[in-house]
């Protein structure tokens, strides 16, 4: 009894030494969980990246990789603690090596994430299309780029603007409050969109899944 | 009969009683410390043993998220940031669809060549109008005109001394003088000559037209701009001053 209690006790001196040395990350929530990553996939970020960040272990990969969650290997996420509000985002791109950028949109969910490569780097409360006019689902490019732009069919502002059809819709600064809908684009928090409107380039891959879809991968 | 504790064991007693005095102690300071980062207020004095003491509790939370966020799937990860599915029937426009053009109301509706109407086979074929026939020109006078000239014989009166039927004014000399004489009643009855019958063509309109369209229809066009200009220009301006 008496050795478990030290080695309690200094597990949690341990611990405390250990977290001394490190500083908390400023756009992070707290809560960073490099713990649960294999040797390899540790090694693929620089120890700077991992603070307020999820490593994935490759059972976690296979896993939504089957379930068809994720459609491409994904090395971290960004740890969040609880439900994100409307109008809320998480930001953190600091140390990720360079990459491809893509984003994907989870309708159901109302959730989106910008990847550079196999790393997220921001993810936010979004609002899509109504019962109306329904947003697209499926795999888009980015088409056009435009920070200020005003739609011609509705009148309405759509600051920083990345377009995915022909027929309008993008991804763009909007309002997002609860139980709002937009007529088939998607609506970011406008700070985000601006650093969404930074990272992403003519080309960049979006992909959109459905309610119904994203329903299924939770189940 | 009791025996008296060798003094090897009293020695080990007391190691031990100092270990758990010392695990009490540190796990004491370490909930200690827990708790005064739990109410630290930034601002003050301290910041290094503030952050060191925060950075102690992330090291320990980081633990435990790690564990248990190993053991949630990647969904269940981005399921637990949203703020939930939208409900059923929550709509609220952030845009208004801007209103109709004027022209956009004035555009007739398009048929396409070549199509037949649903209505046709019940309706069947327009009728065609009938011909018109028009009377025909007069080209039988009503009475017979017989012009007169000297030496016309007069219709002799009837022997027997009967009155004279024409006036007793003696005719004028060198004769002369038309004298209209009734039609005869065994005359046969005019009949108009048989003429084939005149179609009269719907009124056609031109191809191209006519001045005074094109000048009305850009009259039109110019009204329409004039409206949505000042339309325009009224919902730009602020309601209140």
């Amino acid at each position: 009894m008496n050795q478990i209690l030290v080695a309690l006790a200094c597990a949690a001196l341990v611990t405390l030494v250990s977290g001394c040395n490190s500083k908390p990350q400023a756009n992070a929530p707290a809560g960073s969980t490099p713990g649960a990553a294999g040797p390899t996939e540790r090694n693929a970020l620089p120890p700077a990246a991992l603070k307020g960040r999820t490593l994935l272990t490759k059972a976690q990969l296979d896993q939504a990789m089957q379930s068809g969650t994720l459609d491409r290997p994904v090395n971290s996420l960004l740890a969040v603690d609880g439900p994100l509000h409307f109008g809320d985002y998480v930001w953190n791109d600091k140390a990720i090596p360079a990459g491809p950028t893509w984003v994907r949109i989870d309708l159901g969910k109302q959730i989106m994430s910008v990847f550079r490569g196999p790393n997220e780097i921001g993810t936010a409360v979004v609002v899509y299309g109504g019962d109306n006019k329904q947003t697209p689902a499926g795999k888009f490019h980015i088409l056009m780029k435009d920070r200020d732009h005003r739609s011609s069919l509705y009148d309405a502002a759509m600051p920083y603007t990345l377009q995915l059809t022909g027929d309008g819709v993008s991804i763009h600064g909007s309002t997002v409050r609860w139980g709002a809908a937009t007529h088939g684009c998607i609506g970011l928090p406008l700070e985000f969109a601006r650093r969404l409107f930074e990272q992403a380039k003519v080309g960049d891959e979006v992909v959109i899944v459905p309610p119904s879809k994203a329903g299924n991968q939770t189940a | 009969m009791s025996t008296a504790p060798p003094a090897g064991a009293s020695w080990l007693a007391n190691r031990r009683a100092l270990g758990i005095t010392i695990a009490i102690l540190l796990a004491l300071g370490l909930a200690a410390a827990l708790s005064i980062s739990s109410f630290w207020r930034p601002g003050g004095g301290g910041n290094g043993v503030q952050n060191a003491l925060n950075a102690g509790a992330n090291g320990i939370n980081n633990g435990v998220a790690s564990a248990i966020n190993a053991a949630k799937s990647v969904a269940d990860l981005l399921a637990g940031r949203s703020p939930g599915e939208r409900a059923e029937g929550t709509l609220a426009n952030l845009k208004h669809r801007r209103l109709p053009a004027l022209h956009e109301r004035a555009l007739p509706k398009v048929r396409r060549p070549g199509v037949t109407s649903p209505l046709a086979g019940i309706v069947g074929a327009a009728p065609v109008p009938p011909a018109e026939v028009l009377p025909p020109p007069p080209s039988a006078p009503l009475y017979n005109v017989v012009a007169g000239g000297p030496g016309a014989p007069i219709a002799a009166p009837p022997p027997g001394g009967g009155p004279v039927i024409f006036p007793a004014i003696p005719p004028p000399p060198g004769g002369g003088g038309g004298v209209i004489i009734p039609p005869p009643v065994t005359t046969p009855p005019v009949t108009p000559p048989v003429t084939p019958p005149v179609v009269i063509p719907p009124p056609t309109t031109g191809a191209v037209p006519e001045p005074s369209t094109w000048a009305m229809m850009l009259l039109g066009f110019a009204m329409i701009g004039r409206a949505l200009r000042t339309r325009r220009r009224a919902m730009l301006q602020p309601a209140a001053r």
